[in-house]
């Protein structure tokens, strides 16, 4: 195990955990403020991957640049696909027993993937990486693909723009409020339902962002949404659920772990993974990162 | 079970169902045989959850776990080892239940959301190494050529051996159920801090329903070892826990033959739109949305809303 | 002596809710524990009964030093409690949820091969028949109503054969006629039965017609205890009830709005809030019995009254977020009964919820920010303008809500309330916790508010502070309204608020 292999390791590690944080970040906002657990989250990300598919082979193919296009546009349906999901059958299910949030929104994810199923097929896509981010470069002895430093780039911008978005716009604030006291937000007029469903439309956005950049370096086949969502529970837990800082953490975490699991012990990195989601459960639930319920109400 | 007790003719349906049971061998086919034994097998492993969830309102993630446990212990020492054939098969579920004690006893410190994770967590543990161990479990090759002997074995004889196993887990579970242990695990799904203030160690009843629960779990994948003569991951993984809850919520879980009726509906409706159609998952998933948006009380629930209008439905 | 203890404290940050507190009880004592709210009653139940650790003192219970042990424990020793919000097995029918509790006790619990149905079946009919379910044996405990809930609660503690009993506020959420039959049950428990029984209750009437012995807590203290009639004449706790009357003399005279109105020719007439006899339940407890009350333009109302007896349910029940099953309310001429609590202060309704409820971490500027908004009728208030009001919230503007003081949080809440440009305002409680010096710049505050035109109503305990200010006053006891009419008339005749507030 040299020097190079592990400086290589660590860049693919980070360059995995961005696509996974792109996935986890929407999971943890959505059970942070909605706290409703959304099983289907991961196939708003394979849908993602479809539609980047989909667009650059057939609507667009003619169309150079059509995955900036399809990157820009595609996110847009799965928010309000989402958005419509909300207002339809989520709001009906928050307060519920965590059993039927949990089996309702694995329905959900299953009318999706066959869904997906019927519109594309069985065979397993492939994507060519696109301009200008194909091809590879030399980092320090390590053969680095161009397009890590766009998953680098995409996984920093969309923590920033986040953070930016929680704590210095409108929106954020809102969403702030209604997530620490929904009542007192109602009481001050704020529109508590259009701001959940917002909420859940921004996680849905960040999970069709997720596929298509994923869409290049995965293969987008059927059940890719399962080996994603498992990943996403790890992250979630190990970074803090509601915590944007943890999932981005945690994102990290889970990326290097399968990185230089693989080398050094490939039976057991997953294995790793689930275990030391069981620890945090077992000693620190609320994650790395996240507040204990006795923090939060002690203003 | 209020509503069908008080029918005096409940008595005659079970026996009627029992000599049907029995008389199945020598009437239909052998696909028939075979689909009855793979329904019986789930309703073992969906009663068994449901003592956890329906009646001690512990919600897990992960029965797929204990299920593979039990699977894959017995399947290992039929393979592996000469080991007589009851011997390994009860040994299935006790290391389910030896496993789960220590399982359990982590979990049981946690509740709602966290307890839930945590379950699915242990359950990915054992799905993983299960997988990976090629040498033990000869990982996603499966384990094959697991034998029964004689006189359980082909379709018809593993059949009984199947129902009377079935028989025999049902009647047990009924009896806890109805045992004042299986009270206060009700008092414990419907009010733990009062549970704790009738001088019950709430965690230490609560531990003790998931190694219950474990062991039935384990029990249900030790016979579908046998049956189907092979286990591979692929019927172990997360699919197999969601698998066994919505056959709970279908049945309903809050009577306790509720998972049995939800298993005969939901292999059935398997069975029969799988001939038709390749679009299975879509027909599930919009049962499940049906039944958690209109029916949260399964098919049991509608029955009962129908016949006994008087008995408040359930949650 | 059956339970004593000694020198109980216990302090959650670096409020004292349990200080010093020793007491004793007696064997077949029924007796009470009363005290405005925060006084620490709930806290030292929670204390015995073992659901929180103390920092120091101790319980001893039947001769047996109990402190810290697990709940599970302690009630298998004999104690026995009811909760404040009901806490039965709903799903279970009525004698199963008797029958659990006998199971437990008598060491069954664990027991997984024997029929729970017929086991201590007389046992069970028996408890039946004491808190007089009886008929009810077979029903599911949800189905039960309220009162018949609260009695199978007691039903489940008899379970355990307990020879004390702590019931915490057992008569809540009931109706007077339900309050008294269940009144003769405890009694009948305590004097037929011999259980001694402690309870913590806020009606005055079930606690002077049945206790034994009276306590009185107060700030974590129990400043008295005695007869029902040495309560009574007790000075001390006179003032905690009744702390206004000296300072109602004193206080300064309220400004005489309704000269100013008139000379600002303003209509003082036209209703502006209507409540038309609500009944509100919290579940199936019934907390407001045909409530009626109206705020004119430009009026301030006051509502008095102990805690518990529903202040806080009305102003939630205006505001939208508990709807009332039954009655109108109506604002500017419209029914809003049933409307999102977002829509009602979309319309103009303006809240000030008690325990401020500020978003602790967005700074004061942010918290205030997100309230804005318009108003149909003109936007009066923006940010420079509550400056000028709240001095100190500019000073502070970009720290965050969760440093402030309580005296601040609650300038703050008011702010925040007034950039939503609402045409009226509900104030719950405002004086509350805050110092003497607070309340007066708060007096000063509400005054100009009034001067703007605003119309408000205010419930208080604090009725020195609410006199001072309202034009309008009504007084609630135990859900219902009893007795309306000009602050003016009350500030006069203190018997009438001795009557209705005192013991």
């Amino acid at each position: 195990m040299n020097l190079q292999l592990a400086f290589m390791q660590l860049l693919n590690g980070l360059g995995s955990g961005m696509i996974i944080f792109l996935v986890a970040v929407g999971l943890s906002i959505i059970f942070g403020t909605l706290k409703v657990l959304n099983l289907a989250h991961a196939a708003f990300y394979m849908l993602g991957a479809y539609l980047c598919y989909w667009v650059s082979h057939t609507v667009l193919s003619n169309i150079s640049g059509n995955f900036w296009i399809t990157l820009l546009l595609a996110p847009i349906i799965t928010a309000i696909f989402g958005g419509a999901l909300e207002r339809l059958i989520i709001r009906r299910i928050y307060g519920l027993n965590i059993m039927y949030q949990f089996i309702l929104t694995f329905g959900i994810s299953l009318v999706i993937a066959d869904s997906v199923k019927f519109l594309w097929g069985r065979e397993v896509k492939n994507m060519a990486i696109p301009y200008p981010f194909d091809g590879s470069i030399f980092v320090m002895g390590a053969n680095l693909l161009k397009y890590q430093l766009f998953l680098y780039i995409m996984g920093v911008s969309i923590y920033i723009g986040l953070l930016l978005l929680l704590h210095k716009t409108k929106l954020g604030k809102l969403i702030r409020a209604v997530t620490h006291n929904q009542e007192m937000a109602s009481a001050l007029g704020i529109n508590v339902p259009s701001v959940y469903t917002g909420i859940f439309m921004l996680g849905s956005w960040l999970a069709g962002i997720a596929g298509i950049v994923a869409a290049p370096v995965t293969s987008i086949t059927l059940g890719m949404d399962h080996v994603v969502l498992i990943q996403c529970f790890v992250v979630v837990v190990i970074g803090g659920m509601g915590s944007l800082s943890g999932a981005f953490l945690g994102s990290i975490i889970m990326g290097l772990i399968n990185s230089f699991g693989i080398i050094f012990l490939p039976e057991l990195a997953l294995v790793f993974a689930f275990l030391l989601m069981a620890i945090i459960l077992i000693i620190r639930p609320f994650g790395l990162m996240g507040e204990s319920e006795e923090a939060k109400e002690k203003f | 079970m209020d509503f069908l007790q008080k029918t005096k003719n409940f008595q005659w349906i079970l026996m009627a169902l029992s000599i049907f049971f029995l008389l199945a061998p020598f009437i239909l086919q052998p696909g028939w045989i075979s689909l009855i034994s793979e329904i019986m097998i789930l309703s073992i492993a969906a009663c068994g959850y449901n003592l956890l969830m329906g009646y001690t309102g512990m919600v897990s993630f992960g029965p797929a776990g204990q299920y593979a446990l039990g699977a894959y212990v017995t399947g290992i020492l039929l393979v592996r080892t000469s080991a007589p054939f009851l011997l390994a098969f009860i040994s299935g579920p006790i290391f389910a239940a030896l496993v789960s004690i220590v399982i359990g006893w982590f979990c049981v410190r946690r509740t709602e959301v966290y307890f839930s994770l945590l379950t699915l967590a242990f359950a990915q543990i054992i799905y993983t190494i299960i997988q990976k161990w090629y040498s033990l479990t000869g990982g996603d090759d499966g384990l094959v050529g697991i034998m029964v002997p004689s006189w359980c074995s082909g379709i018809h004889k593993y059949y009984i051996f199947t129902f009377l196993i079935w028989v025999i887990s049902l009647f047990c579970l009924w009896k806890i159920v109805n045992s004042p242990f299986g009270k206060v695990l009700q008092g414990i799904r419907e009010n733990p801090r009062r549970t704790e203030f009738i001088s019950i160690n709430v965690k230490e009843y609560q531990l003790r329903a998931f190694v219950i629960s474990s062991f039935f779990l384990g029990l249900a994948g030790s016979l579908y070892s046998g049956f189907n003569g092979s286990i591979f991951p692929a019927n172990i993984d997360v699919i197999k826990s969601t698998d066994i809850i919505v056959v709970c919520l279908l049945g309903g879980m809050h009577r306790f033959f509720g998972p049995v009726v939800g298993a005969f509906i939901y292999i059935f409706l398997n069975k029969l739109i799988a001939n038709y159609t390749e679009y299975w998952a879509f027909v599930l998933g919009t049962i499940i949305i049906i039944l958690v948006l209109q029916a949260r009380g399964g098919v049991s629930g509608l029955l009962e809303k129908i016949y006994s209008p008087r008995i408040i439905g359930s949650k | 002596m059956i339970l004593e203890i000694k020198s109980l404290s216990k302090a959650f940050g670096g409020i004292k809710a349990v200080d010093n507190v020793s007491l004793r009880v007696d064997q077949g004592e029924l007796s009470s524990i009363i005290g405005p709210n925060g006084a620490g009653k709930t806290t030292l139940f929670n204390i015995i009964t073992g659901h929180i650790a103390p920092d120091s003192g101790q319980i001893i219970f039947k001769g047996q030093d109990i402190t810290g042990l697990p709940p599970y424990v302690i009630s298998s020793l004999g104690i026995a409690r009811s909760f404040q919000k009901v806490n039965i097995f709903s799903m279970l029918r009525v004698f199963e949820n008797i029958q659990v509790a006998l199971l437990s006790a008598h060491g069954k619990g664990k027991e997984l091969f024997s029929n729970a149905k017929t086991l201590f079946y007389r046992e069970t009919e028996e408890i039946l028949e004491i808190i007089g379910l009886k008929g009810y044996a077979n029903e599911l405990a949800g189905s039960l109503s309220h009162g018949d809930q609260k009695r199978l609660e007691v039903g489940i503690a008899l379970g355990g054969k307990p020879q004390l009993l702590l019931l915490d506020e057992p008569t809540a959420g009931m109706s007077p006629e339900d309050t008294l039959d269940f009144t003769e049950f405890i009694r009948s428990l305590a004097k037929e039965k011999g259980i001694s029984i402690l309870f913590v209750e806020h009606d005055m009437n079930v606690v002077f017609s049945i206790s034994d012995k009276i306590r009185v807590m107060a700030s974590g203290q129990i400043i008295s205890e005695g007869s029902p009639d040495e309560i009574r004449k007790d000075k001390r706790v006179q003032s905690i009830y009744f702390s206004g009357i000296k300072e109602i003399k004193e206080s300064r005279p309220a400004i005489n709005v309704y000269q100013e109105y008139q000379s600002k020719k303003i209509n003082r007439r036209s209703s502006f809030l209507s409540v038309k006899e609500i009944d509100t339940f919290y579940g199936l407890s019934h907390i407001l019995f045909k409530v009626s009350l109206e705020v004119s333009e430009g009026e301030i109302v006051c509502l008095l009254g102990r805690n518990g007896v529903g202040k806080t349910t009305t102003l939630r029940s205006i505001m939208g977020l508990v709807p009332p099953k039954k009655g109108r309310i109506e604002f500017l001429g419209e029914n809003i009964v049933g409307k999102p609590a977002f829509k009602i202060a979309r319309m103009g309704i303006g809240f000030v919820p008690e325990n401020r409820l500020i978003f602790p971490d967005l700074t004061v500027r942010e918290n205030l920010e997100i309230a804005i908004k318009d108003s149909p009728k003109g936007n009066n208030w923006n940010i420079e303008k509550v400056y000028q009001i709240f001095p100190i919230l500019a000073e502070r503007q970009n720290q965050k809500g969760g440093t402030l003081s309580g005296g601040e949080q609650q300038m703050l809440t008011i702010a925040r309330t007034l950039m939503g440009n609402p045409q009226l305002m509900l104030l719950d409680e405002p004086s509350e916790g805050l110092a003497p010096i607070i309340v007066n710049t708060l007096y000063d505050q509400l005054i100009s508010l009034k001067q703007e035109g605003m119309p408000i109503l205010l419930s208080e305990q604090n009725f020195a502070f609410a006199l001072s200010l309202s034009d309008k006053a009504y007084i609630l006891e135990k859900g219902k309204i009893c007795w309306s009419g000009e602050s003016s008339v009350l500030k006069e005749n203190p018997a009438i608020l001795k009557q209705y507030l005192s013991i």
